[in-house]
């Protein structure tokens, strides 16, 4: 059994392992911005597809079909991202017989498109939050729902997913530019401008619920994540089991989530995302039809590796998990390090890692796509690494974290970890039961340097020009003995 | 005895004095303070006991020591000799290299502080770039779907 991987970085590399220790074979891709990149090396074989930019490489479905069918593959695990929610690419799969790692089309497309999710669900009986119902392709059409739903609202991009295409809308005067902006957004990010609008739930907690079904629409849920730690609404921050929630409204969310899957006629793994508000009233949000970013911490509590799930239902195995034998163990975190610059309004840094040494201790796990002195490219994602710890409680999976955290070294691109560490030195985190208003309330905290290590680095750099001056002073030959012979033979 | 200027990413800044250099041990006043860097090689032996290895490198064209990962900023000469900063302020320059996505300004335009000037598109995400000060714009630098490297000329000031 041969698997290509359609992705690249972190995950790439952790579908690649779970394959290894399968004892299945595995495929990378790579674009030629990649060709360094760990990825690129961890597989069995690699393929190269030349470009740079997502739309030419991992987004071109007729460049990564050719791959499979080059290398033999008979599955391809998609990731998250790219290609991962796209019904067309499952299509040409099936119509290749490639086995795609994933839901079926049917479910992709129900779920991808957010409006007829949304239809889907009310039928259903799961609860949504109050909006369009329809797509909105103009700016006269997002102005009505708006309008309707009433100020503030979210505006969303109809294929979108990950913060991309989203705007929080507060009143009419601020519509057109958000509108304009977000759409050219989701454009880029997925190809599709159509937008759809949501009341806007002022503080809401988000969680979401974890399934895995069968092809028979035999499925269990792995519990909850807590995903309320969002930047831009890009979660930063999850952990599981969710804090101050109470045990009738988690089972509740959880068989919610499982009747979810079964209107859409769900298969493999995926998530549900809900908005909870503060009386605990839950709300669809919408449906990942794929593995998540934030999989790890369950795999940590509930001691399933999710990723292996996936392939052996997409392979047609019968549901092999019992949910009355599945329970939630300890508290596990994981922090999302970013190459974004936390004191300067968290710009884009990409750049050439010089130093990197990542945490390694127990109870801590470090799922990257990165190597020192690789490029950190502006081409993808600023996601570089993610740091997972477990605790028998969560104030020991918390220090843990902090203590990961601070070992972490990255030299080269500046990075969120100072952040980090200020959200989970809050008292609001530190108490538990926060929800997504709690990242305007961090603040940087005023950094702590001691004088000895200022006073170290401008010896660092006085050393540095001295060692390259005497080299010229001692008349050390800049020219290596190699080019010389070069040289002589020209 | 030569001075600089260390600048935290949070925009703390340290003056720096170095009396004494040699191979084996540097004499420092960091902001008045004495302090001794024991050196072995590039390990810096400090006074509390820790031992660094700081990594030099630059960036933007400026030098940056990394201690612990953490980016110290530095140049060289005192405090007096920032007074540049107004200057610096006419320009608005590229954080980051990414594609120009959309211009809301053009030559010769009075603008607001904080008003939108361009949207940047970098790793995905579409960052806006407002005005820092109030005034005439000069001179526009750029157009929509431009590459543009960071450090690249935005806008400048009158």
């Amino acid at each position: 059994m041969k698997v290509l991987v359609a992705n690249r970085g972190e995950i790439a590399l952790r579908i690649i392992k779970t394959l290894k220790q399968m004892g299945l074979c595995s495929v990378a891709i790579y674009s030629d911005v990649d060709k360094n990149s760990p990825h690129a090396f961890a597989g069995d074989e690699a393929v190269n597809l030349p470009g740079r930019l997502p739309i030419e490489t991992y987004l071109d479905i007729e460049k990564v079909i050719e791959a499979i069918k080059k290398t033999k593959a008979q599955a391809v695990h998609p990731g998250y991202g790219f290609l991962s929610e796209n019904s067309s690419f499952r299509k040409r799969c099936d119509e290749e017989g490639i086995v795609f790692i994933g839901p079926p089309a049917s479910a992709m497309r129900i779920m991808g498109d957010k409006l007829l999710a949304r239809q889907t669900m009310v039928r259903a009986g799961v609860p949504v939050v109050p909006g369009s119902l329809e797509k909105c392709l103009t700016f006269e059409a997002i102005r009505e729902d708006a309008k309707r739903a009433g100020f503030p609202v979210m505006l969303k991009a109809c294929a979108g997913g990950g913060g991309k295409g989203m705007r929080l809308v507060k009143d009419e005067e601020e519509l057109l530019p958000a509108f304009e902006s977000a759409s050219r957004e989701a454009m880029s990010a997925f190809g599709d401008a159509s937008l759809y609008v949501e009341k806007f739930i002022k503080n809401p907690r988000h969680i979401e619920v974890q399934i895995l079904m069968d092809k028979d629409g035999e499925g269990v849920h792995l519990f909850e994540r807590e995903c309320s730690v969002q930047r831009r609404h890009q979660k930063v921050i999850e952990e599981t089991p969710a804090t101050k929630l109470s045990k009738a409204v988690r089972d509740q969310m959880c068989s919610v989530a499982l009747r979810a899957g079964k209107a859409a006629g769900y298969e493999c793994a995926g998530t549900v995302e809900f908005l909870v508000d503060k009386n605990e009233n839950f709300y669809f949000l919408e449906m990942n039809t794929r593995i998540q970013v934030e999989h790890p911490i369950t795999e940590m509590v509930v001691g399933i590796d999710i990723c292996e799930a996936m392939i052996r239902l997409a392979l047609g195995e019968k549901m092999f998990l019992k949910q009355e034998e599945l329970s939630q163990r300890g508290n596990a975190i994981e922090c999302r390090v970013y190459a974004e610059d936390p004191y300067n309004n968290f710009l884009p840094s990409p750049g050439k890692l010089l130093r990197y040494k990542r945490p390694n201790m127990p109870f801590v796990r470090v799922d990257d796509g990165v190597e020192e002195n690789l490029e950190i490219s502006e081409f993808y994602d600023p996601l570089f690494a993610k740091v997972i710890a477990w605790g028998e409680n969560r104030e020991q999976a918390r220090r843990r974290m902090l203590c990961a955290l601070k070992d972490f070294e990255v030299v080269g691109v500046m990075h969120n970890i100072p952040f980090l560490l200020a959200v989970l030195e809050h008292e609001d985190f530190i108490k538990g039961g926060y929800d997504t208003s709690l990242v305007e309330r961090v603040r940087m905290p005023e950094e702590v340097i001691e004088k000895e290590k200022i006073a170290a680095s401008v010896v660092a750099l006085l050393q540095d020009s001295a060692n390259r001056q005497g080299a010229y002073a001692l008349g050390t030959p800049k020219t290596s003995a190699w080019r010389m012979v070069g040289r002589v033979q020209r | 005895m030569k001075s600089f200027r260390v600048r935290t990413r949070g925009g703390k800044v340290f003056e720096v004095v170095v009396k004494k250099f040699s191979s084996k041990e540097a004499l420092c006043l960091v902001d008045g303070e004495e302090v001794v860097i024991r050196c072995e090689g590039k390990r810096l032996l400090l006074p509390s006991g820790r031992v660094l290895v700081p990594c030099v490198f630059k960036e933007k064209g400026e030098k940056v020591v990394a201690i612990d990962g953490v980016p110290l900023f530095i140049t060289e000469g005192g405090l007096s000799s920032s007074g540049t900063a107004s200057n610096k302020e006419k320009i608005i320059r590229a954080d980051m290299p990414g594609r120009v996505v959309k211009v809301m300004v053009h030559d010769r335009d009075e603008v607001r502080e904080g008003q939108r000037l361009l949207v940047i598109e970098a790793m995905k995400m579409e960052n806006e770039v407002r005005a820092r000060v109030s005034g005439r714009i000069r001179k526009v630098f750029v157009k929509p779907e431009d590459r543009i490297d960071s450090g690249a000329t935005l806008v400048e000031f009158e």
